[in-house]
């Protein structure tokens, strides 16, 4: 699969193309409808199925006071959507002037540097261009001036509702673990880098890997049961979200279990299983400390198992 | 050290290269050729691609060695404004020729112009119209037309990218089209008119590009006689200032 940052790469394709267009956080089921139309249509009419996405998430330009936690960094993006069997992923810098463009003006552009566009899909909410005004209905009178056809999946429901980035959002950070899996078809994950933390787990006999996830969609503090990717190996671990972390060691702390080994600097993925309990619990000693630990752990591994 | 054998550089004059003017109505484009190098008193001045001479807009005039890029600004793709007039249908297939036929045109609505103009985006041969400086062994297919004479014409490709029909008034329908060059505007009016059954033709034409080269940049010919030489310096667009990539 091809991942592009220009529309000028493009340009010199000459199969035809037919696109799924999306900020696509969390690549979800709902997603992955939007793009299983797109692979149909391009099938349908001998085109490559391509997936065109934004970065930085477009809130971040046009809120960013009010923009949210994510579901999925770019890199996570990018390896959800190669699993998609698409030819390619454009994806598209999404700068403040990109942002003020006229939809109109989005399109030309679009039509101009991809001569071979033949189709474009779409969710039904989708919007584009200056203000966000540009919707499907604009989009299909374009497509009759240029030429190309636009199909909108109709919206997958889960429980009478609409499956949308920001319900799975919701439903992470309220800690129902289960709906958002339900709905992104995975467990929600987060990644990042191990970072050097306080050391304590270490002197308590749980050394721990700390990860600076700002940014990412979290559930709310406590202990967390996790499958941790580590260089293509999953391990059991146990995750804790502390109610006031201190960032620059990190917002989570993970144990992994039965694992002994250097991580710092390495890259791990972290898929949240379950809940264990609130992060509410005081302990007048170390050692009562460490008796909930191995208590914690021995459930994490029934859980796992 | 220069080395005393080089051959010395070529020197550019300033106003070698190009000048975006915007053209008015009822001039030819080489009248606007001929008006501008008179009055400037200059040597060598041609054009970009003809526009004909109802229409308006972008006329890129190339002056001195300016010439050179001919081929390339002649061979980039166009957009024009334009509108067309349903229910008459003219022998030059724009308002200049004789009309044909008239018919009732008050049922066509938008929406049916636009399935017609959409058909027509993409690749496709188009027929040169008798009225047309196209050339058969030498001479202009307009100079045959004028004794009468029809002859075959060859078909030649060309693409539209975009056809879109903006809005109505009356039996009048406002467009836009990005097509390549030698794509002859107003048989593809004609040939609408001739798919909704009612006739029609090229009523007015603004040409708005020209490869990467807007109308908004271009100033009027009126303009551009008042200018004085220095004047006109600036606002030629120096060879090395083209943009290597005309789109």
């Amino acid at each position: 699969m091809l991942i592009l940052r220009s529309l000028e790469e493009l340009s010199g394709i000459r199969t035809p193309v037919v696109m799924a267009v999306g900020v696509f956080d969390g690549v979800h089921l709902g997603h992955q409808r939007v793009i299983g139309l797109c692979r149909e249509a391009a099938a349908r009419e001998q085109a490559q199925p391509w997936v065109m996405t934004f970065d930085p998430h477009p809130l971040y330009v046009v809120q960013p006071a009010t923009a949210p936690l994510l579901l999925t960094s770019l890199p996570a993006k990018l390896d959800l959507l190669t699993r998609q069997n698409v030819a390619g992923v454009m994806v598209v810098p999404f700068t403040e002037t990109f942002s003020r463009l006229e939809p109109e003006t989005f399109l030309d552009d679009l039509m101009r540097r991809i001569p071979a566009l033949r189709g474009i899909v779409i969710g039904e909410n989708w919007r584009f261009g200056r203000q966000a005004r540009g919707n499907v209905a604009l989009l299909k009178t374009l497509a009759t001036q240029y030429g190309f056809h636009v199909q909108v999946a109709t919206p997958l429901t889960w429980g009478d509702q609409t499956v949308s980035s920001s319900r799975i959002r919701e439903a992470v950070a309220s800690g129902r673990l289960d709906d958002a899996a339900a709905m992104l078809g995975r467990p929600h994950a987060v990644r990042g880098q191990v970072i050097h933390g306080l050391k304590r787990g270490r002197r308590l006999g749980f050394p721990t890997a700390n990860l600076d996830l700002r940014g990412c969609a979290l559930p709310p503090p406590g202990i967390y049961a996790a499958r941790v990717r580590h260089a293509s190996r999953t391990h059991a671990g146990a995750v804790y979200l502390p109610m006031h972390p201190e960032p620059q060691h990190g917002t989570l702390e993970v144990h992994l279990i039965d694992f002994n080994g250097d991580l710092y600097g390495q890259e791990l993925e972290l898929d949240f299983a379950a809940k264990i309990r609130d992060d509410t619990l005081r302990f007048p000693n170390e050692a009562d400390l460490i008796e909930q630990i191995r208590s914690d752990v021995r459930r994490i591994r029934e859980i796992l198992a | 050290m220069p080395n005393p054998h080089a051959a010395p550089l070529p020197r550019l004059d300033p106003w070698d290269g190009i000048l975006l003017v915007d053209k008015p109505a009822g001039f030819t484009s080489h009248d606007v050729v001929a008006k501008f190098r008179g009055h400037f008193r200059l040597k060598k001045v041609g054009h970009g691609g003809t526009l004909d001479p109802a229409a308006t807009g972008l006329l890129i005039l190339l002056i001195g060695r300016g010439t050179r890029l001919s081929d390339r600004i002649m061979g980039s793709d166009k957009t024009y404004e334009g509108v067309m007039r349903l229910g008459i249908a003219t022998d030059s297939q724009d308002g200049d020729g004789q009309i044909v036929a008239e018919q009732p045109a008050g049922h066509i609505t938008l929406e049916q112009v636009q399935t017609a103009m959409t058909k027509r985006i993409g690749d496709q041969m188009q027929t040169p119209p008798m009225v047309s400086a196209v050339k058969k062994n030498g001479v202009p297919l307009y100079k045959l037309a004028r004794k009468g004479e029809t002859i075959e014409r060859e078909a030649r490709l060309i693409h539209v990218y975009r056809f879109a029909a903006l809005g109505k008034e009356g039996p009048d329908v406002s467009f836009v089209l990005r097509c390549t060059k030698g794509t002859y505007v107003r048989t593809l009016c004609a040939d609408i008119g001739e798919e909704l059954g009612c006739g029609a033709h090229l009523h007015a034409l603004r040409r708005t590009e020209s490869g990467a080269f807007k109308l908004t940049d271009a100033v009027p010919l009126t303009e551009i006689l008042k200018l004085d030489h220095a004047a006109l310096c600036d606002r030629i667009i120096p060879l090395n200032r083209v943009p290597p990539l005309l789109g």
